[in-house]
């Protein structure tokens, strides 16, 4: 278990945009205490739901994310992820611990004062789109102006403007159903996008989509997220997507986090044996970055020289188009090591056990 | 394989699993009761007597309608209300020009762009004048258009709050299930004694009879609203009341018009019914040929009421915009010149004195049908009467000779709940016993068996027909959607018009109720067979061919015992199809709980309706619960 602080992105004196602390949720009869300290004891969930009837979806999580940083929770199904998305947005109330949204305590909240952040401050998308099928694609995307009582003319001018920057220029007017499911989840993304949020929770968007689909959605986040830069909670049982998308992943089992960190902590050092076998299955050269194999050396004068920060795959065919040792250098260009046709080659083979 | 192991476990149950043991070991219960009890039906004296009390209150009502609070401050105002509603709608259609009506139709069907429909229709709505019954037809279709929207008015509401309040909806629930059992005739009672008689009062007793699916559909639709899309409205701070007006309502408008269906179809269901309480209109028309046993006037004037309902129905589903769906684009300015365009029309029709549906071709195309079926009579009277006495001979009279004067009443309890506990345990067991035994109390013994008897024979009969017939369908999906739209005419027609060709061919008496039942219970018998039989899983189907199956042997080895839960289901709804007859069988001759629920509503004595309307309860629950737990039964092993 290394719930390492490692890259929180926490900047001093500003809190971070989400922060959860020992957040729990028990499904089932009775206020859940008996089964949070069951859980506590080292109990499991079968023999908890045996004893109490009850379920513990999510056990004992605590993660922030800071402002502008994409957090990925991804986990299998019935690992809670989707149970703990719902806690921070208080769709489900949790069972215990705390949910503060910019220091401000979410679960000590009014209805109302609830409402509020909802309408200005969070946005979220759906697995299966969530979509008001009486209503047309603009009706859809204006009804978060809509609730907060915004003119028609000024919040129809703002869907209109959201549904060009996720590309569905002219469908304004059909309704939903009559949509692909790809343009479905666009009209979804920019119904989150319309009341300009700082948060935006995604519930496993794109799992729901094709292939193809899918890789073109998570392109379309990564390009608005660029320009964008808010902060990011997204879902996802699709381990390739969670180190697309992610600055940090949370790898979620049975209701609490194996391991947080950034994709390349990850890949290249996995803390249990659970992670391995997603680990195992990525191709390293894509996620780890140069850094990772840069050994101690001489370089080689006038030779070839890249950043630590490029991915491993980017020096592969330099590598193979000459033997010869590359010059590591960081981000302010001094040099910290080299690397070689062996380097490379010795993390390529780990994968392969 | 587990469940070999606890037959093993235990050897009794071993020996009772076995068809042949199990049917033994009940005969011999069912034997030893008999001689340890003797004969006879149930003792009279053991009568409770729960009439007395209901009619005590009956006799106060009586005394204290013109003096009492509650009269005069609440249900009198309320009678003058509808009533007020009624002569209004009533005096307005009687006003309006005969062609108005139809253009109206015509338009708003064709708004959808679905031409033949709208005109077809519009031909539907001139239908009653053709045969000259417009006038029946206005009294009948104000009695609906007020019971209606008298039904929206209070059973959206109530919907909303039983969707909303899970306390409210725990308390109405059941109350809801327990008036789809109680024959109408038997809450028409306490309707005809704190109203009086009269066509307020019908409208009031169609209100109650047919707010159900209202109430129901409502309160579906708003529950079925998908759970992302709550959550989604939610997730962008949607107060109660928005996510109520903007998401919920909306998205439950189709089931809530699919509920008005409802309403219609059921309101003019009791029509006949309504006429007992002073109807009038198409009602008390089917009615008098029914008396005057006039097939083909019943026919005529049952079409009008299936063109009413049919009218209603295509008009009320037009009103739904589907998503997606080509309309006409109204403008302000077309509306206007729509609306002026029949105001002109009116206004002329009404100058030129063309108010009168203006010729009628009478009923003179009934005689026809009239005299065919007296020729069907006497041509085929050495089938039909043998038919007749043979199901009244050895059937009905042999069947209740047995069951109240051979067998003991106690052999009878204990044969009931025997077959409970086999098919679902003991505590069914023990309601089988109760309720049986309480029927015996209540003094229904004699009324309880006749009508058991005459459900079984009309079960008995539906059954070999229509699972056949299902069956056969279940596997020609083109000839049931050929089929399917006559299944649905059937439905709408009133159950009363099922009995009057069959009175017609057999005579009064028990028989053509029971036929009527037969006929009126095959559509649902049908079509959920049928269902079961397309719905078993492709792969279990192409595997049995795979391995050398020849199609009967798939039919027989993996169709049928696949489709059998549902097909328990098919029986289980003619069952209460058949139940529903009673009444009407009680009209033409059928004697048993149903004649006397319609003694009780004509004289009227609530303390007998009570007794009828516990006993029809009780059987209908009995059945009921033992029919779907053999499906459940059926089922299990299909679910592992």
């Amino acid at each position: 278990m290394s719930l390492g602080e490692t890259a929180t992105g926490e900047t001093l004196g500003v809190p971070p945009a989400i922060e959860l602390r020992h957040v729990w949720k028990v499904f089932g009869p009775g206020n859940g205490s008996t089964a949070i300290s069951l859980s506590q004891n080292g109990e499991n969930r079968a023999e908890i739901l045996k004893q109490t009837q009850q379920t513990v979806a999510v056990r004992d999580v605590s993660f922030s994310v800071a402002q502008g940083e994409t957090f990925v929770v991804m986990g299998l199904s019935g690992s809670g992820k989707s149970t703990l998305i719902r806690c921070l947005s208080r769709l489900v109330e949790p069972t215990a611990g705390e949910v503060l949204l910019g220091g401000d305590n979410l679960l000590t909240m009014t209805d109302e004062q609830l409402i509020d952040v909802r309408r200005g401050r969070m946005s979220m998308v759906f697995q299966h789109f969530g979509l008001f099928p009486h209503r047309k694609v603009i009706d859809n995307i204006a009804y978060g102006l809509e609730v907060q009582k915004i003119d028609k003319a000024t919040r129809i001018a703002r869907a209109t403007e959201v549904l060009n920057t996720v590309g569905l220029d002219g469908w304004a007017n059909h309704y939903p159903q009559q949509l692909s499911g790809g343009m479905q989840q666009r009209v979804g993304l920019a119904r989150a996008l319309a009341v300009d949020p700082q948060i935006l929770l995604f519930d496993e968007p794109f799992s729901a989509l094709d292939p193809l689909i899918r890789k073109e959605m998570q392109d379309e986040l990564i390009r608005l997220q660029k320009t964008m830069q808010r902060t990011v909670v997204f879902i996802t049982h699709d381990f390739a997507e969670a180190l697309r998308l992610g600055d940090r992943i949370a790898i979620m089992k049975d209701g609490s986090f194996d391991q947080v960190g950034t994709p390349e902590e990850i890949v290249s050092n996995p803390a249990t044996a659970y992670v391995r076998e997603f680990v195992n299955d990525v191709p390293r050269a894509k996620v780890l970055s140069v850094k990772t194999v840069t050994v101690d050396g001489q370089p080689v004068a006038g030779g070839r020289v890249v950043t630590s920060t490029a991915k491993i795959e980017t020096i592969i065919p330099m590598l193979l188009e000459r033997d010869e040792h590359i010059t590591v250098v960081d981000a302010s260009n001094v040099v910290i090591g080299i690397v070689s046709r062996q380097s490379v080659a010795s993390i390529l083979q780990a994968e392969q056990q | 394989m587990s469940t070999a192991l606890a037959q093993q476990a235990n050897s009794s149950r071993l020996l009772l699993s076995n068809p042949l043991v199990r049917t033994a070991a009940f005969v011999t219960i069912v034997l030893i009761t008999a001689q340890t009890f003797g004969t006879g039906g149930f003792p009279e004296s053991w009568n409770i007597g729960i009439a007395e009390p209901i009619t005590g209150v009956q006799s106060w009502v009586r005394e204290n309608r013109s003096s009492n609070w509650s009269f005069r401050f609440f249900f009198n105002p309320l009678i003058s209300a509808v009533e007020f509603g009624l002569n209004s709608v009533e005096s307005f259609l009687v006003w309006l020009p005969w062609f108005i009506p139809p253009i109206i139709v015509f338009l708003i069907i064709g708004r959808s762009r679905r031409w033949g429909l709208a005109t077809f229709t519009a031909f539907v709505v001139v239908y009653p004048g053709i045969v000259g019954l417009w006038p029946e037809s206005i009294v009948t279709i104000s009695l609906m258009a007020v019971s209606v929207a008298i039904s929206i008015l209070i059973g959206v509401p109530l919907g909303v709050l039983t969707a909303l309040n899970k306390r409210f909806e725990s308390i109405l629930r059941p109350i809801l299930d327990g008036m789809q059992t109680v024959p109408a005739t038997v809450y028409l009672i306490p309707i005809v004694l704190v109203f009086g008689i009269g066509p307020a009062p019908a409208a009031i007793a169609t209100v109650i009879y047919a707010i159900p699916p209202m109430i129901r559909l409502t309160c579906l639709g708003i529950q079925q609203v998908p759970k992302s899309a709550v959550e989604a409205a939610h997730m962008f701070g949607a107060t109660k009341r928005q996510f109520l007006a903007k998401v919920q309502l909306p998205l439950a408008v189709p089931s809530i018009i699919a509920g008005i269906n409802q309403t219609v179809m059921m309101a003019l269901g009791i029509v006949v019914i309504a006429t007992l309480v002073g109807a009038g209109g198409l009602g008390q028309e089917i009615n008098q040929t029914v008396r005057r046993l006039e097939a083909g006037r019943g026919l005529v004037v049952s079409l009008a009421v299936v063109a009413v309902a049919l009218v209603l129905d295509r008009v009320s589903r037009s009103l739904v915009v589907e998503p997606g769906e080509q309309r006409f684009h109204i403008s302000r300015k077309l509306m206007y010149t729509t609306i002026s365009g029949l105001v002109f029309a009116t206004i002329l029709g009404r100058a030129m004195g063309w108010i009168e549906f203006p010729f009628s071709w009478g009923t003179s195309f009934a005689d026809p049908i009239d005299s065919g079926f007296t020729w069907f009579r006497t041509t085929f009277d050495v089938v039909t009467r043998p038919f007749n006495d043979f199901v009244v001979r050895e059937l009905i009279v042999r069947a209740q000779t047995l069951l109240n004067q051979t067998l003991a009443w106690q052999a009878i309890v204990v044969a009931a709940s025997t077959f409970s506990y086999v098919v679902a345990g003991w505590k069914m067991s023990l309601t089988t016993a109760i309720g049986i035994t309480f029927i015996g109390l209540t003094g229904r013994w004699p009324d309880a068996v006749d009508t058991l008897t005459q459900t079984v024979i009309a079960v008995v009969f539906s059954m070999l027909i229509a699972i056949p017939i299902g069956i056969w369908l279940g596997r020609r999906p083109r000839a049931e959607s050929f089929i399917s739209p006559f299944l649905d005419a059937l439905q709408t027609i009133p159950n009363l018009v099922y009995a009057i060709p069959f009175v017609m061919i057999f005579s009064v008496g028990p028989v053509p109720g029971i036929v009527a039942a037969v006929v009126y219970a095959l559509p649902p018998g049908i079509r959920l067979t049928a269902l079961g039989i397309r719905q078993v899983n492709y792969e279990s189907l192409e595997a049995a061919t795979t391995f050398g199956a020849t199609p009967r042997q798939v039919l027989r080895g993996v169709r049928v015992p696949l489709a059998m839960p549902s097909i328990i289901l098919a029986i289980n709804q003619m069952v209460m199809m058949v139940l529903a007859m009673a009444i009407i069988a009680g009209m033409v001759g059928g004697g048993g709980l149903g004649y006397r629920s319609i003694e009780a509503l004509t004289k009227p004595d609530a303390g007998l309706g009570a007794e009828v309307g516990i006993a029809i309860v009780i059987m209908a629950t009995i059945l009921d619960r033992l029919l779907q737990a053999t499906a459940k039964r059926l089922q299990a092993p299909a679910a592992n």
